[in-house]
């Protein structure tokens, strides 16, 4: 086999980890937090009719 | 503006009662085959109902029959409350519904029959599989043109994992099912040896990756601090996890052909990728267990968040397990016995299962129109069954197989073999009882859920519930962050 798959597996593996950081880097962006944060209140909203428990008052 | 939109939870509702449906009869069948294994004479001789035959029906059954209802009944609920719109598509989702239970009582007909391709997991004959096909595109049409319609902009964590899902199953099972038929009920794949072997469990595999954790995780994502009423642990953990864990899954595969005629390099791929695939599983895990920080109280009143719990602790379990067993060394020892069988159970019983049933405890009342499950007593004998099978299930297998892996490779001093196959037999008998057993708490369990859901959905049934409306907000349709939901 040419040595020249070497180099292009590596370059891929370099690539791939990269954008393994960058997902890291963009998830932990600041400007997201907001965003993120409001998303993981969904969840809890579904309980919106009359018949409702306790479920607003258990929200920290 | 008044409120003229309502969530579709007719389709839910449908995929909920099938759920429950195939959930006791996949599992029947399972009891069943798990008798033979203790009681050989149960087959009374008849070809269908050999332990061959109906072996591929328990999996089936519980799998796609079982699993595949809860995921589609459950993603249908997911997109349209994290979206903040009606299901799109309204006849083209019904369509998915008798569909999907067509295909499930062609496969689970014809397989008993001997009508199969002998592909593990993917037995069903080609016919069966076009319609599989049709029907798992047209789930993806509404799912992804659901998502098109939302009023949220960004788009919740499990929506990401249930398409996932929804992609690469269909990727998955046209790719392994391509064949040539030769008559109605015959066909032959494309691929051939080796080739055939790593298509099969590239897919075997995945379908294990893609159906039994991506879209099972998709459920965790949302019911998960749906019932522990407490925002996810790390919201952006999951979307790390997310990437990593659909990455690494799709080069897992060949774990499945370790010391066979597969390539040493494709095998050694196969390890590697095991062994990583470990952290993105314990992150989902550890994410999930940790948002229940400050509601543990929960554990003490309600079941539903007790299945979840231990679903959760059994995905982290089973997938260590997964891991140390793509080890070669491991493998050597575990491949072939019944430890595969223990490792298989604890993360569908355990995991799959116990998600599945926390998140059907969780949605049933809402989408049945009552404020709660008919009976909470009922709920806990479920967990406690169900808890009790699995633990005597994979306890019992977990001894038979490494019982089997020590005696087949005892060797005597002159390099005989210490044991025949029979004596490994003998010596597990007892595990083959106990194994029985545990499955029938199980399903004994189902039927206390199936009876539970029944009572839930008198009103359902009596037609006397209303539609829930969807909480347009207001002024903007495209808010980020959506305000809260005002239904009107």
């Amino acid at each position: 086999m040419s040595p020249v798959w070497g180099h292009v597996a590596g370059v891929i593996t370099t690539l791939l980890m990269l954008v393994f950081v960058g997902i890291w880097i963009w998830a932990w962006r600041a400007r997201h937090k907001r965003v993120f944060a409001r998303m993981a209140q969904l969840p809890m909203e579904d309980e919106i009719d009359a018949n409702a428990t306790d479920t607003q008052e258990d929200r920290p | 503006m008044p409120n003229t939109e309502y969530y579709n939870d007719k389709v839910v509702r449908q995929f909920l009662l099938a759920a429950a449906v195939w959930g006791i009869v996949g599992m029947s069948v399972g009891v069943y085959a798990a008798a033979e294994l203790m009681w050989p004479a149960l087959n009374f001789d008849i070809p269908w109902l050999t332990f061959s035959r109906i072996r591929p029906d328990h999996t089936f059954g519980v799998i796609f029959a079982f699993g595949g209802s809860a995921l589609m009944g459950t993603c249908y609920y997911v997109v349209q409350r994290t979206g903040h719109a009606r299901l799109a598509l309204g006849r083209l989702a019904e369509f998915t519904f008798w569909g999907w239970q067509l295909v499930c009582v062609l496969a689970m007909t014809t397989m008993p029959l001997g009508i199969t391709q002998s592909k593990e997991y993917a037995e069903p004959e080609w016919f069966i599989d076009i319609l599989i096909a049709v029907v798992w595109v047209s789930f993806g049409t509404v799912f992804f043109a659901s998502l098109a319609r939302r009023r949220i902009k960004h788009i919740y964590v499990a929506n990401w994992y249930y398409g996932a899902f929804i992609i690469a199953v269909g990727l998955l099972h046209i790719v392994n099912n391509l064949a040539l038929p030769v008559s109605l009920f015959k066909s032959y794949p494309i691929y051939s040896g080796v080739v055939d072997a790593m298509v099969q469990w590239w897919y075997g595999h995945n379908a294990v990756a893609f159906f039994l954790t991506a879209g099972f995780l998709g459920m965790m994502y949302y019911f998960v601090p749906r019932q522990a009423q407490q925002p996810l642990w790390s919201y952006r953990f999951s979307i790390v996890n997310f990437w990593a864990l659909i990455s690494v899954y799709m080069w897992a595969g060949a774990h499945h052909l370790m010391y066979t005629a597969l390539p040493d390099w494709v095998q050694s791929v196969g390890m590697a990728f095991s062994l990583i695939l470990l952290m993105p599983s314990w992150g989902s895990a550890a994410n999930g267990l940790l948002t229940f920080n400050g509601s543990w109280s929960k554990l003490k009143t309600d079941p539903a968040a007790k299945f979840m719990v231990l679903s959760l602790v059994f995905y982290a379990a089973s997938t260590f397990e997964g891991s140390m067993m793509a080890i070669k060394t491991v493998n050597s020892l575990s491949h072939y016995t019944d430890w595969t069988i223990a490792h298989v159970h604890s993360g569908s019983i355990g995991w799959v299962a116990m998600i599945t049933i926390g998140s059907l405890y969780a949605m049933a009342p809402r989408a049945l129109g009552r404020p709660a499950m008919h009976s909470h007593r009922g709920m806990e004998w479920h967990f406690w069954l169900h808890t009790m099978g699995l633990l005597l299930y994979v306890g019992s297998m977990w001894t038979a197989g490494v019982t089997e892996g020590l005696m087949w490779r005892a060797t005597n001093a002159d390099g005989s073999l210490t044991y025949g196959f029979l004596d490994s037999l003998i010596a597990i008998k007892p595990m083959y009882l106990i194994r029985w057993l545990g499955g029938v708490l199980v399903l004994s369990g189902m039927v206390v859920m199936a009876w539970n859901l029944w009572y839930t959905a008198a009103d359902a049934r009596a037609r006397l519930i209303k539609p829930i409306p969807v909480p347009i907000p207001e002024p903007e349709p495209h808010q980020v962050p959506a305000p809260l939901p005002a239904a009107t």
